[in-house]
């Protein structure tokens, strides 16, 4: 019972830091892409229907990235730090 | 209030300190006297004991029966273990092992005289009079009595811990700077549309019944022969 209850609980730990991290990762590459918008158009640097429609193309590409996948990664790492912890604990 | 803040503050950075100090791995280069195991009285000192869910044994008395590990330090005083499992509950460091460990302690046993100097990581505290015990999570012999190995488990952990706080940090100025900022504008803008058009509903409200007070006083002035305007 004991192992289940770890799991959930790790689980559900990885899950709340993998929303954050997507909605952070996605939210710093919005904001590069906001940045290179105003570089590009030094006239109207601003918030603009054509500039929604830029962040909104480049976004749908942003998340077929290898980069905005590897996020998934924070459900592999802990589960594999915490083997490693038992392997470490109980076989030396 | 800022005293109290002030006072809140120290204390929550002592209880964050404590609690590190008691989860945390720690190294001591110890001599091994002794291994034996005990039937213990576990009172509410109990959470300081292992949970229950572990694989404990308790007899009818309701007695733990608790491996411990009688230690010396190179200073001569003593310093005793418990070795219990952790399993899978708090604190997490998955230990099954107790009864190998139970083994490998008994085999380096020693005597003052012809010492064997074992480097000992345990977590917890040692306070005699709560009868409170560190619980031993491995050993390995070392050279001598000065051979401390580095207690890298622990600075690991920290540095895991501090980076953890960095990313935390970092998201919630992010989610701040893009998120709530941004949102607070817009209900402030929201709020100024919302003001302006109640107050130009009370302008036309205020015009309105002044021009029907005008064209009623009007009206009744018409009795009396005077020409509407």
């Amino acid at each position: 019972m004991a192992i289940i209850r770890l799991a959930a609980i790790v689980i559900a730990i990885e899950a709340l830091f993998y929303v954050m991290l997507s909605y952070y990762l996605r939210s710093l590459r919005r904001e590069r892409l906001e940045e290179e918008w105003a570089e590009r158009h030094p006239a109207e640097p601003g918030d603009s229907p054509e500039r929604d429609e830029f962040v909104r193309r480049s976004m749908h590409d942003f998340h077929r990235t290898l980069r905005s996948r590897l996020v998934a990664l924070v459900f592999m790492l802990p589960t594999l730090a915490i083997f490693v912890i038992a392997y470490l604990v109980n076989n030396r | 209030m800022r005293n109290f803040q002030v006072v809140l503050g120290v204390l929550f950075g002592v209880l964050v300190f404590l609690f590190l100090d008691y989860a945390l791995p720690s190294r001591n280069t110890v001599r091994i006297t002794n291994t034996y195991n005990k039937l213990t009285d576990l009172g509410w000192n109990k959470i300081f004991y292992a949970s229950p869910d572990t694989g404990t044994v308790q007899n009818a008395q309701g007695l733990r029966d608790i491996r411990f590990i009688d230690t010396v330090r190179p200073n001569g005083k003593p310093l005793v273990y418990r070795n219990e499992d952790t399993g899978t509950i708090w604190p997490p460091y998955f230990k099954y092992d107790s009864s190998n460990l139970h083994a490998v302690a008994g085999d380096l046993k020693s005597s003052a005289e012809a010492p064997r100097w074992v480097s000992v990581t345990s977590y917890g505290w040692r306070i005699s009079p709560l009868s409170i015990f560190p619980n031993a999570i491995s050993m390995r012999p070392v050279a001598g009595p000065g051979d401390h190995p580095l207690n890298w488990p622990a600075m690991a952990i920290l540095g895991v811990i501090g980076a953890l706080l960095f990313l935390i940090w970092r998201m919630w100025n992010q989610f701040r700077e893009r998120s709530i900022d941004p949102a607070l504008a817009r209900a402030d803008r929201a709020i100024d549309r919302v003001d302006d058009r109640l107050d130009s509903a009370r302008d036309r409200v205020v015009a309105e019944s002044r021009q029907a007070r005008g064209r009623f006083s009007g009206w009744v002035d018409s009795w009396r022969g005077k020409p509407r305007r």
